[in-house]
C-alpha cells in the first residue's frame, strides 16, 4: 500500500517536473524570440520607415508629375488654345426713354428704345517676349436689329526698343489704331464709362464715340523726385481729322497729342492725378487752317482703408478750349466746354454719382448746351454691372433743350478678366 | 504731308529722343548697388529681405491694409518698378494687377519669362483647383487657392524661388543666398516643429510628412506627440476646432494647424452673401456651437457682425501679410494666438 503510494508520489513529481521544464523551456523560447523581434525592429524599424519615405517621396513626385503633365486629352484640346490670345467679350445693353425724340450725328432717331447697344471683342497676346498685340472689335447698333462692325483699336505695342537693353524712361512705343491720350475719359471703351453716355463736352470736342486714330505713340516717365508721384509724357503722332475740331481734313496732314499727367499719392487713401493735353493738326481739306485743342483734366480719388475695402470717393473733370482758323478770313472760332462729375461708392457693389457738362459749338461759341446727369450703378462683380440713370438737358440748341431722359443699362463680360482703366471701376 | 509738318515731327521726335538720353545721365546711381526688388505683397518682401539680405532694396508696392486681389495699378507703382531688377509676385492669378503694372512700367527685364521675374508660387502645390472653370462658381481661380504664404510649409518653396530669382539677377552672391536661405529654412523648421522634434525625426522628414498631411497620425503611431514644439505644440488647442471665415483665405493655415472651415459667409468667391446663404451660415454655427468668424481686415464687417450678433460668436479680424514692423513669424504667431484666445 506504502509502497504503491509512493510510486504514484514519484511519477506525479517526475511529471510535474517534466511539465514545469517544458514550460520553463517554451517561455524562454518565447523570451527569446520576442528579444529577437525587438532586435530587428530596432535594427530595421527606422530602414523600413525610411523605405515607406522613399516611397512617399516617390508618390510625391508621381503626383507632380501627373499633375503637371497634360492627359492625352488635354494635350490636345491645349494644343488648339495654347497660343491663342486672351478673350474677353462685352456686352453693352442699354434701355432709354426720352420726353422728345432724340437723333443721333448720322440723323437717325436714337429715343424709346432698347439696343444691344455695343458688342466689343477684345483679343490681346504677347507677340514676342518684347511685344504685345491688342485687337478689340466693336459691333455697334444705334437702330434695333442694325449692326455695324468697327475695328474700335488694333495695336501693338513694343515694351523694349530693339538695340536697347533697358528703354530710356521706361518708353513704351505704340503703333496702329488706338484711343487717343487726349484726357482721361477717351480712352475709356463705351462698357468702361462711369456714365450711361459720353459726355455731351467730349463728343463736341472729340466726337460721339471719342476720338480714335491711326499713328504711333510713345510715352515715358519723366524724372520727378520723389516716389510718391509720377510724371508721364505722351506723344503721338497720328494721322489729320477723326475729330469735330479737324472734321474737314483728310488724312494726308499729321497732327501731333501730347499729354502731361502728374500722378500723386497723397497719402495712402487719396490719390490726385492732374493731365494737359493738346491736339495741333488742320482743320480743313487743303491743309491750310490750322486747328488747336487743349484740355487740362484732373482726378481726385479717397478710398478710405478702415472698416472694409467697400467704399470710395471719385472727383474728377475734364476742359476742352479750342481755336479753329475758319475760311476766307473770318475770325476763329474760340468754343469751350468741359464736365465734372463725383461718385461715391455706397458699399461694396453700389455707386453714386453725379456729372455736370457745359459745351458750347465748336464753329458758334455763343451756342450753349448744358447736361446734368445722374445714376446709380450695381456690380454684382466686375463681370456684370446694372446701371440706371437720368439725364436733363437744357440750352440753345432746340432739339437737347429741355431734354429729360432715363437710361436703365446691363454690362456683361465673359472670357478672361477685363483690363480696364486703374481709376475707372471698383 | 508738308515741310513744315515734316520739321515738326522730326523736331519732336528729337526732342524726345534727346530727353530719353539725358535721363540716362541725370538718373541717379543706385545706393551702393543694391539690387532692387519690387515685391507686390509685405510678405514677399520679408522673405526677399531674408533670402538677400543687405545685398538687396526692398520695395513693396500693396499696402498691406488693401486687399491683394484688387489693387488699384497706378502709376506711381508703374514709376516704382521701372527700375527694378528683380519683380517678385505670388502668381496663381492673385495679383492680376500687377500685370498691368509692369506694363506700364517700361521695363524689359521684368517681362514675364525673363530673368528679373519670379512667380513665387511656382511648383508650390494648391488646393481648391475648379474642376469646371465657370463664373457660375463665382470669381474662381484657375490655379487653386492663391494664399499658400498662410503654410509655413509651402512658404518654404517660396522662399526657393525667390532665391533662384536673386541668384539669377545676382549671380555673384549665390554663396550668400543659400546660406541665407538655409537660415531661414532652419528658423521656419524650429519655429513650426520645436527643436526636440527636429533632433528626434530631421526636418527633412518632418516637411515631408507635413507637406503629406501624414504628421500628426505619424506622430501619434510613433508616440512622439509629446516631443512636438514650436507653432504646432503652441496651437494644439486649435485642432479639431470649427470657424467660419468670409472667404476662402484661411484654408492653408487650417489646414496645416488642424482646425476646420465649416463655411464662409460669401455663398461663392467674390460674391456677397444672400439672406438665404446667411441664415444657412447661422444655423450652422447654432448647430456645430462654431464661436468664431476669421475675416481679413479688407472686408466689410457689416455681414459677419450681424452674423456674430445672432449666434453669440465673434468676429476677429486679422492681415492677409505682415503690417509695417512685422517678419513673417509674427504676422503668422499673431494670428494663430487671435484665433486660439477666441477658440478657447
Amino acid at each position: 500500500m506504502v509502497n504503491a503510494f509512493f510510486r504514484r508520489f514519484i511519477v506525479l513529481v517526475f511529471f510535474f517536473c517534466l511539465h514545469g521544464t517544458s514550460s520553463v523551456h517554451a517561455q524562454d523560447r518565447l523570451d527569446e524570440l520576442e528579444q529577437r523581434l525587438k532586435v530587428l525592429q530596432e535594427d530595421h524599424g527606422e530602414e523600413i520607415d525610411e523605405l515607406q519615405a522613399q516611397i512617399d517621396e516617390l508618390q510625391e513626385e508621381v503626383d507632380g508629375l501627373e499633375s503637371s503633365t497634360p492627359s492625352t486629352w488635354d494635350q490636345v484640346t491645349e494644343s488648339f488654345s495654347a497660343l491663342n490670345p486672351s478673350i474677353t467679350i462685352f456686352g453693352n445693353f442699354i434701355g432709354r426713354l426720352d420726353d422728345k425724340k432724340v437723333f443721333n450725328e448720322e440723323g437717325d432717331r436714337i429715343d424709346d428704345r432698347f439696343l444691344l447697344r455695343e458688342t466689343e471683342l477684345d483679343f490681346r497676346a504677347a507677340i514676342s517676349p518684347f511685344a504685345d498685340g491688342v485687337v478689340t472689335v466693336a459691333i455697334e447698333s444705334e437702330a434695333p436689329g442694325e449692326f455695324e462692325t468697327v475695328v474700335e483699336e488694333g495695336y501693338l505695342v513694343l515694351k523694349k526698343i530693339p538695340g536697347l537693353e533697358k528703354t530710356p524712361l521706361g518708353l513704351t512705343v505704340t503703333a496702329g489704331r488706338f484711343r487717343s491720350v487726349f484726357g482721361r475719359v477717351n480712352r475709356l471703351h463705351t462698357h468702361d464709362l462711369p456714365w450711361t453716355t459720353r459726355p455731351p463736352s467730349l463728343q463736341t470736342f472729340l466726337g460721339e464715340e471719342g476720338f480714335v486714330r491711326e499713328g504711333v505713340s510713345g510715352d515715358m516717365f519723366l524724372p520727378t523726385p520723389g516716389d510718391d508721384n509720377s510724371l508721364k509724357f505722351t506723344l503721338q503722332v497720328v494721322n489729320g481729322g477723326g475729330l469735330p475740331v479737324a472734321d474737314q481734313n483728310r488724312s494726308n496732314d499729321l497732327a501731333f497729342v501730347g499729354r502731361l499727367g502728374w500722378f500723386f499719392d497723397l497719402s495712402s487713401e487719396q490719390t490726385l492725378e492732374i493731365g494737359a493735353s493738346t491736339y495741333q493738326g488742320k482743320y480743313d481739306q487743303e491743309g491750310s487752317l490750322d486747328t488747336r485743342l487743349w484740355g487740362l483734366d484732373f482726378n481726385y480719388q479717397w478710398r478710405p482703408q478702415g472698416g472694409g475695402s467697400g467704399r470710395s470717393h471719385l472727383f474728377g473733370g475734364e476742359l476742352y478750349y479750342a481755336s479753329i482758323d475758319q475760311a476766307g478770313g473770318s475770325p476763329r472760332s474760340h468754343p469751350f466746354g468741359g464736365f465734372v462729375w463725383a461718385q461715391v461708392q455706397l458699399n461694396s457693389n453700389l455707386y453714386l454719382g453725379g456729372r455736370a457738362d457745359y459745351t458750347e459749338t465748336l464753329l458758334d461759341d455763343q451756342i450753349e448746351q448744358q447736361n446734368y446727369a445722374i445714376y446709380l450703378s450695381h456690380y454684382t462683380t466686375e463681370f456684370l454691372r446694372l446701371r440706371v440713370g437720368y439725364e436733363r438737358g437744357i440750352g440753345d440748341i432746340k432739339a437737347l433743350d429741355n431734354l429729360d431722359s432715363f437710361f436703365v443699362e446691363a454690362n456683361f463680360v465673359f472670357g478672361s478678366h477685363p483690363v480696364h482703366p486703374y481709376w475707372a471701376n471698383l | 504731308m508738308s515741310r513744315i509738318a515734316l520739321n515738326h515731327l522730326a523736331l519732336v521726335w528729337g526732342g524726345l529722343l534727346a530727353v530719353s538720353l539725358s535721363s540716362l545721365l541725370v538718373t541717379p546711381s543706385r545706393a551702393e548697388e543694391k539690387i532692387e526688388v519690387v515685391t507686390t505683397l509685405t510678405v514677399l518682401s520679408d522673405l526677399v529681405q531674408s533670402v538677400g539680405g543687405d545685398s538687396v532694396h526692398v520695395v513693396t508696392l500693396a499696402d498691406p491694409s488693401q486687399d491683394p486681389h484688387f489693387v488699384q495699378p497706378r502709376p506711381t507703382l508703374m514709376k516704382r518698378s521701372r527700375e527694378a531688377d528683380l519683380f517678385v509676385e505670388v502668381g496663381l492669378q492673385l495679383e492680376l494687377w500687377a500685370q498691368k503694372v509692369i506694363d506700364g512700367a517700361g521695363n524689359p527685364g521684368i517681362l514675364l519669362g525673363q530673368s528679373g521675374r519670379v512667380i513665387s508660387s511656382k511648383g508650390v502645390p494648391t488646393v481648391q483647383k475648379p474642376e469646371v472653370l465657370s463664373r457660375a462658381a463665382g470669381d474662381i481661380h484657375p490655379y487653386g487657392n492663391p494664399h499658400i504664404w498662410l503654410d509655413p510649409v509651402r512658404v518654404r518653396k517660396m522662399a526657393e524661388n525667390i532665391k533662384d530669382g536673386l541668384d539669377r539677377v545676382n549671380p555673384k552672391e549665390v554663396k550668400r543666398n543659400e546660406e541665407k536661405l538655409n537660415a531661414l529654412l532652419d528658423k521656419l523648421d524650429t519655429a513650426l516643429y520645436g527643436e526636440k522634434l527636429i533632433k528626434a525625426l530631421g526636418s527633412r522628414k518632418l516637411n515631408r510628412l507635413a507637406r503629406q498631411e501624414k504628421l500628426f497620425p505619424y506622430l501619434e503611431r510613433k508616440e512622439l506627440i509629446q516631443d512636438l514644439g514650436g507653432w504646432l505644440a503652441l496651437f494644439l488647442p486649435l485642432r479639431g476646432k470649427k470657424i467660419v471665415t468670409y472667404h476662402k483665405t484661411w484654408d492653408y493655415l487650417a489646414a496645416r494647424f488642424g482646425f476646420e472651415i465649416a463655411l464662409t459667409l460669401e455663398e461663392k468667391p467674390g460674391i456677397p452673401p444672400s439672406a438665404r446663404h446667411r441664415d444657412r451660415v447661422i444655423q450652422t454655427m447654432k448647430d456645430s456651437g462654431i464661436k468664431t468668424i476669421l475675416m481679413a481686415t479688407y472686408y466689410d464687417r457689416k455681414v459677419a457682425d450681424a452674423v456674430a450678433r445672432e449666434v453669440g460668436a465673434e468676429v476677429i479680424t486679422a492681415s492677409l501679410v505682415p503690417l509695417e514692423g512685422q517678419d513673417y513669424f509674427m504676422f503668422l504667431e499673431s494670428i494663430l494666438h487671435l484665433l486660439k484666445e477666441s477658440v478657447e
